[in-house]
């Protein structure tokens, strides 16, 4: 078997790992990256989608905070259609300790954060499902943000400078010879092939999975990994990002998003990398406190609940949970192991992958002798829709259609109006919800990158509005029986894609929610008779 | 959005139902369907208010989709607010602005109704009107009447009247079938109860339907107050339209969250009053016989409306009558919805379950409450159609 050879092998289709791609890549720097999952497998698509001002760091870590607000800054500009600049509200109870509201007023002007006083009254006016005795409102630029989308972004950039992507392939095996990195070994999940890529370096990216990682190259590294759990609710319940104005704790930030509300989170130290099952436990704490903010809470209709593994480390490791640093930590382990060729990027959040990515790079440009610099801040992640290709699209998918597919599609988005527009059977709405057209999907299904349907709701969020699937799986699978990678028992397609989503439906199967899983399930038990057949 | 509408946004399960119930979606595909532009958009316009599809125009605010419902979602109350809004960001044809001033049309009226009358029967005008205008040339044009019913009705004075009643006449009863307010104060007269009339403004409806909330929203608050100043002195409110009663009862509250809760409950169909009477043993049921048989249309907003058919249940009295129920759902005219070049074939689809009906049950005459129902009955069967209150009228002698 001939080897594939790069220079850089990234292991982790994170945020991280896709922004260390795309920086290897624009610095041109041979590199592919390999994913055990699709990208966002792990935690970059278990978080609220919240990006962060810095506001929330600024009295405990100043410099993580300041980090926070240029690449908030950064991302904006980049990658707008990633970024939905909602703007952010921290809001004080009574209750809370309100000496804590001047020294995090100091704390962001500090950090250069702006902040702005807002009237009480006037925020019960604007947002009238806050708590009425909110005591003191800020405004400051906190945005929603789109994990799967940046992370697509990010690939599909630097796949214009040569990088390449293996999703669905995990690590089994590290070559090195001589204290150095020779290449790696990939086992593919969906067919069981085995690929062996040859390299000089690789960056470990691949958060909880960080410390599994290493041990494949006879290195310690220790991630603490801290569980969260995230409740999605079936509307906005605000249009701007809330945060409770105390210290960071749980169930303290609302993130409206497009369609939903992202509401968390808790924290509690697991074993699992893979430990991502929400608990109803969980999810009752979490009302109870957001109750605080939002009184009508229990009453609004929860769709799903999630949680992704926050991978925190401290160097020396004494300290766990939430007072663990937020900030991330670039270890060399030719310094700290004598292994040449390996580094890992442990640690961070969301918000400041970008710069991880570059510190990364940083590093590994200096050892494979690199000069170029870094470009990932100047160069647009994306070109934004043309005022005349959204016109187009809004006459074949409506407003709505159309600006929310224009988002998710990018450059995409002028190939699948132009399907639409010749082939008016493409412009039906597949996912009602989530106002998906078959285009849209048929397009994604095409795109070389997708395998299962959850590839597919995870770049078109098909499945992921209120039915969570109900409607929108059998009429995806049904139009896509001509791909090969579709063409098997439906049965299993349709099994495997609803329990993921049912996953996150039973720990709210309360109200509503339970009336559409009463229906959901007469539809593929009974009218289906799934249970029935083999 | 208030809480109540938040809540019922997310009472939504998708069942569809309302799509399978609505009887566009049923007949063309260009209409998204209840479902679709009303709770999922909904979703959408919390974020962004003008994400309203373009086949919104194809609602034609029926509400069937709000009587299948199984969860009680407001659905044609979000269609009709994104019509509205989208009319207010794309604007309208000239066309539908003079379709929904139907009080205007009807002023207008007077100075020549029976010149109207002639012209709208004239087809080459009216196959200009639709090059033109995009009004179809197909569809019956409603006959203005000679005298308006304001003009026609004579009040009386009745000294110890049983009930103080107020009559919310309506634009079609007052422009184009008097006959039928003068049926109604005929009927309360012969029961001692005196009948008001007030020059009220066009209930709203039309303008709703074409997405004028902001011109309807005026009207509503100048009926409210007139409304308000009847039931303070212990007026009961009557109409003959269902449309007009589901307007005043049930869509200012929606769309305009004016307060009507004062007279809701004071305001009724006029055969529900009828019934009302009868369960105090008050109404006079020595009644002629009528030995025929008619068909019965049930206008889609009486549907709506939740009450029934009261009207069947006051005609039962008249010895002879057989009425049999067409049990074929909307007829499709919806107001002005069925003029409308591009939505005659729509309204003409759904309109043949009408005239398979009648067929079947081999009538030549029926009777529905809703003027515009009347007429496209007419229209798609030729029957002889008229309001149940006429029929009463006739059974009392006093047609």
């Amino acid at each position: 078997m001939a080897a594939e050879k790069a220079q850089v092998v990234v292991i982790g289709g994170g945020a991280t790992g896709t922004g260390i791609l795309r920086d290897l890549a624009l610095r041109g720097i041979s590199a592919i990256l390999v994913e055990q999952g699709d990208l966002a497998h792990g935690t970059s698509s278990r978080f609220h989608g919240l990006l962060h001002s810095g506001a929330r760091y600024a009295v405990k870590d100043k410099e993580a905070a300041r980090e926070c607000l240029e690449e908030n800054m950064i991302l904006r500009r980049i990658a707008p259609n990633c970024v939905e600049n909602t703007g952010g509200l921290f809001v004080q109870l009574p209750e809370d300790n309100a000496e804590y509201a001047d020294q995090w007023l100091a704390a962001c002007a500090e950090s250069g954060i702006p902040t702005e006083e807002l009237d009480p009254r006037e925020l019960r006016r604007n947002t009238p499902v806050l708590h009425h005795r909110v005591t003191r409102a800020f405004i400051v630029p906190d945005c929603a943000v789109d994990g799967f989308r940046v992370l697509w972004s990010n690939v599909n950039s630097a796949r214009r400078y040569g990088a390449r992507l293996y999703t669905y392939h995990s690590l089994t095996g590290i070559q090195q010879s001589n204290g150095k990195v020779t290449g790696v070994e990939l086992t593919n999940q969906l067919t069981g092939e085995r690929k062996y890529i040859e390299c000089e370096m690789i960056i470990n990216s691949t958060g909880a999975w960080g410390g599994a990682v290493a041990a494949l190259a006879g290195i310690e590294l220790n991630i603490i990994k801290d569980k969260g759990t995230l409740v999605a609710y079936n509307h906005r319940l605000t249009n701007q990002v809330v945060n409770r104005l105390r210290p960071p704790g749980d169930g303290d930030i609302f993130v409206p998003h497009g369609t939903i509300t992202i509401f968390g989170t808790t924290s509690v130290t697991v074993n699992d990398a893979a430990c991502t099952k929400p608990g109803h436990g969980e999810v009752l704490d979490l009302i109870k406190i957001g109750q605080e903010m939002i009184p009508d809470l229990e009453n609004y209709r929860l769709i799903r609940a999630f949680a992704g593994v926050r991978p925190l480390y401290q160097a020396g490791n004494t300290a766990g949970g939430r007072s663990v640093t937020r900030n991330f930590a670039l270890v060399d382990h030719q310094e700290r192991d004598g292994l040449q060729g390996f580094i890992s990027i442990v640690g961070g959040k969301f918000t400041t992958f970008r710069l991880m990515a570059e510190k990364t790079v940083d590093l590994a440009a200096k050892r494979l002798d690199v000069t170029a610099p870094c470009r990932t801040a100047e160069e647009s992640l994306t070109s934004p829709v043309s005022e005349q290709w959204l016109e187009r699209g809004k006459r074949v998918f409506g407003i709505p259609g159309a600006k929310k597919a224009a988002d998710r599609l990018g450059d995409s988005f002028q190939r699948v109006v132009e399907e639409a527009e010749k082939n008016p059977d493409q412009r039906k709405i597949f996912c009602e919800c989530e106002v998906v057209s078959l285009a849209e999907i048929v397009h994604v299904a095409g795109d070389g990158d997708s395998f299962t349907l959850g590839d597919i709701r995870r770049k078109t969020r098909m499945g992921m509005g209120t039915c969570q699937g109900t409607f929108c799986s059998y009429r995806t699978l049904g139009a896509l029986s001509g791909y090969s990678q579709f063409a098997g028992n439906h049965r299993e397609y349709l099994t495997k894609f609803l329990q993921k989503r049912w996953k996150g439906i039973r720990p709210v199967l309360w109200g509503q929610q339970l009336r559409e899983a009463q229906l959901s399930s007469a539809i593929y038990c009974s009218l289906f008779g799934m249970e029935r057949m083999l | 959005m208030t809480q109540e509408n938040r809540l019922a946004l997310d009472n939504c399960i998708k069942c569809s139902i309302c799509v399978s119930h609505c009887p566009v979606a049923k007949v063309t595909e260009r209409f998204a369907g209840p479902k679709q532009n009303g709770p999922d958009l909904e979703r959408f316009r919390l974020e962004e208010p003008a994400a309203v599809h373009p086949s919104i125009g194809y609602c034609s605010n029926c509400k069937n989709c709000d009587v299948a419902c199984p969860s009680g979602v407001s659905i044609s109350a979000m269609n009709a607010k994104a019509k509205g809004e989208y009319v207010t960001l794309h604007g309208a044809p000239l066309r539908d602005k003079i379709l929904a001033r139907v009080e205007q049309m009807g002023k207008a009226s007077r100075l020549a109704p029976s010149l109207v009358n002639r012209l709208g029967r004239i087809k080459p005008l009216r196959v200009l009107g639709e090059a033109m205008m995009g009004v179809s040339s197909e569809m019956t044009m409603p006959t203005y009447a000679k005298k308006t019913f304001l003009e026609m009705f004579q009040p009386k004075k009745i000294t110890a009247s049983k009930d103080k009643v107020l009559y919310f006449q309506g634009c079609y009863v007052n422009y184009n079938t008097p006959e039928v307010g003068m049926a109604l104060a005929a009927v309360l007269a012969y029961h001692d109860i005196e009948l008001t009339v007030e020059p009220f403004n066009c209930c709203g409806l039309p303008l709703i339907a074409n997405g004028f909330l902001d011109v309807a929203r005026e009207y509503a608050q100048k009926n409210v107050s007139k409304l308000q100043q009847y039931i303070e002195q212990g007026y009961r409110i009557i109409t003959t339209c269902p449309s007009c009663n589901l307007t005043l009862r049930r869509e200012y509250q929606e769309l305009f969250d004016l307060d009507t809760s004062q007279f809701n409950e004071q305001m009724m169909d006029a055969f529900e009053f009828l019934n009302l009477l009868d369960q105090r043993g008050e109404l006079k049921v020595e009644l002629q016989e009528l030995p025929k048989r008619v068909g019965y249309h049930q206008p889609c907003h009486l549907k709506a409306a939740g009450c029934g058919i009261p009207s069947l249940e006051t005609l039962r009295h008249i010895p002879g009558l057989e009425v049999r129920d067409l049990d074929a759902g909307c007829c499709g005219l919806s107001g002005s919805y069925g003029f409308k070049k591009e939505k005659y074939p729509i309204s003409q689809e759904i309109g043949q379950n009408i005239s398979r009906a009648v067929q079947e049950l081999a009538v030549d005459q029926v009777i529905s409450e809703c003027g515009m129902c009347q007429l496209q009955v007419h229209h798609v069967t030729g029957a002889k159609v008229y309001h149940p209150i006429q029929l009463l009228a006739e059974a009392y002698h006093l047609a």
